[in-house]
């Protein structure tokens, strides 16, 4: 059995035939078959397609057609990703016999870049309302603790690629549902700029803020699936027109002369770090100031301005999307969904207006404070704890660290910054320019190269 | 309408969003996430420039395609 591989490392074996993509695939079968059951990350397991589309690589590749990286690379798609002839949920009984007549934009290009799709990964129901426990799936647990919320909504997204049951990944990201899984399970996720990586075919949660983008081991995987998924697609009335650098280029490991901005007011005053995150924060400072980046710190208008302005936008457009279910099937709903969605109807279009237009002057005056830094960094979070359910209001009373970027459309990637005394996850968030994804892709692989963090992987897998 | 909305105007409300035949149970969550909105509502600046553009502006080159 190959082991726990990085997707880069996988694709590096399997380029120079020293590993089969079908013994990669028996690997991470395995382990699903071990643990999956309890884990609940797979939603949907498509076993027999696998394994035919890994003997397909196979054979290409002994016959001299490799095709990059991704191929022969088991992955699997948040089940909010639309997938031809594979049940699509969204975790929702709403959805419970979808199945799409075509495939997701991202879906395409990994299929066409020769991945190996195993499946459909747990969601929070629509990508929105969790964890919940009256919806069509339970939900999916943390594998570094099964007694933990691995976060969501990208829940089983995150939890599979950190127990190495998929080397890739891809999920969405309307207020934190890519960077909060991807921290809660200790991997890698950029929320890449508003654009920059097609939704269609991705079922939405909210079109305003909803961002797709991928998730795995390390930064580095996290940079050779951008450089597939990323691209302008004219179907997508919200995709950008911006040429793809070559994100693996990107990664020199040099980040001397780099400017890091910090938002102390943020962590401080208005949703103060625990301790023991404060102290991860300020020894990954650490680190960057040893390989030659500086810090300094950054003001940015309050986190409640972001999470007002995101959220009365989001349950408008939400209620838009669902309104004929909630008038007519509500009680198919899980009741945290339900609950976070059905006061979109009462919303007076003028609000949604103002809100819109709060939205232009926080997103400026976020490019404005990014104008004096590379890049951000500051917390995605306070490690996982105990998955229970959480009171319903708690997402519009709730603030977060990650929310202010979807208002912006930056690009933000959250990684693995060590472990707390329970052994759980901390992560940090780079926060870049819009379309720079290259430099917060650049800084995060040279904290992993300078950090041991990723040599550590759950018990329970082992 | 403010977080101190008295269940006979949610009645008015839910008929506007099509939503009065709920069943009970569900107007109850939709008096109390309502009272969560309208809080957030109350906090969006109203007092704004003529000319402050909202974030979505449309764009018809961005609408060729097939519909």
């Amino acid at each position: 059995m190959p082991g726990f591989l990085s997707l880069a490392e996988a694709a590096r074996r399997i380029e120079t035939r020293d590993l089969s993509p079908v013994e990669l695939l028996t690997d991470c079968l395995r382990r699903i078959e071990a643990v999956d059951d309890r884990l609940c990350s797979f939603v949907t397991l498509t076993r027999e397609r696998a394994l035919a589309e890994a003997k397909a690589a196979e054979a290409a590749i002994m016959a001299g057609r490799y095709r990059g990286p991704m191929h022969g690379i088991p992955y699997n798609l948040k089940d909010i990703f639309e997938t031809r002839g594979i049940r699509t949920t969204a975790q929702s009984k709403q959805l419970a016999d979808h199945v799409p007549e075509r495939d997701c934009d991202a879906q395409e290009r990994l299929s066409a870049a020769g991945g190996v799709l195993l499946g459909k990964s747990a969601t929070w129901e629509f990508a929105h309302g969790g964890p919940s426990w009256d919806v069509l799936f339970p939900p999916c647990r943390n594998p570094w603790d099964l007694e933990k919320d691995p976060a969501g909504s990208s829940s089983g997204s995150g939890a599979s690629v950190a127990a190495g049951m998929v080397l890739a990944t891809m999920g969405s990201d309307t207020g934190g549902s890519i960077r909060g899984p991807a921290a809660a399970n200790g991997i890698a996720g950029l929320k890449p700029s508003y654009g920059r990586v097609s939704r269609r075919g991705v079922l939405p949660n909210c079109f305003s803020h909803d961002h797709a983008g991928p998730l795995a081991w390390t930064v580095e995987d996290v940079a050779i699936l951008l450089g597939i998924v990323a691209g302008h697609d004219p179907r997508d009335p919200g995709s950008a027109d911006r040429p793809v650098p070559d994100y693996r280029a990107a990664l020199t490991g040099d980040v001397r002369g780099l400017r890091i901005g910090v938002p102390w007011r943020w962590i401080e005053e208005e949703l103060p770090a625990s301790a023991p995150t404060r102290a991860a924060l300020d020894a990954a400072l650490d680190v960057f100031r040893g390989l030659g980046a500086t810090v300094q710190p950054v003001s940015l208008p309050p986190l409640q301005d972001y999470e007002d302005c995101k959220k009365i936008i989001a349950v408008a457009e939400l209620f838009s999307i669902h309104a004929r279910q909630l008038r007519e099937t509500p009680e198919l709903f899980g009741a945290s969904l339900r609950f976070r969605i059905i006061a979109g109807g009462l919303v007076r279009a003028e609000t949604y207006v103002q809100a819109m237009r709060q939205r232009s002057t926080l997103a400026r005056r976020m490019q404005a404070a990014l104008a004096e830094v590379d890049v951000l960094m500051l917390p995605t979070g306070e490690p996982a704890k105990v998955l229970k359910p959480v009171p319903p209001e708690t997402l519009f009373t709730r603030r977060s660290y990650t929310t202010a970027f979807n208002v912006g459309g930056n690009p933000a990637l959250a990684l693995c910054m060590g472990f707390d005394a329970e052994g759980m996850p901390f992560s940090l968030q780079i926060v870049g320019h819009l379309f720079d994804e290259a430099t917060v892709l650049r800084a995060g692989d040279a904290y992993e190269r300078a950090t041991p963090w990723r040599q550590r992987r759950p018990a329970l897998v082992a | 309408m403010s977080e101190d909305t008295t269940p006979e105007e949610l009645t008015v409300l839910a008929k506007q969003a099509g939503l009065d035949q709920l069943p009970e149970a569900y107007r109850a969550e939709l008096l109390a996430a309502w009272r969560q909105v309208a809080q957030m509502a109350a906090r969006i600046p109203q007092a704004r420039p003529y000319a402050d553009e909202p974030a979505h502006i449309f764009d018809p080159a961005r609408f060729t395609g097939e519909g």
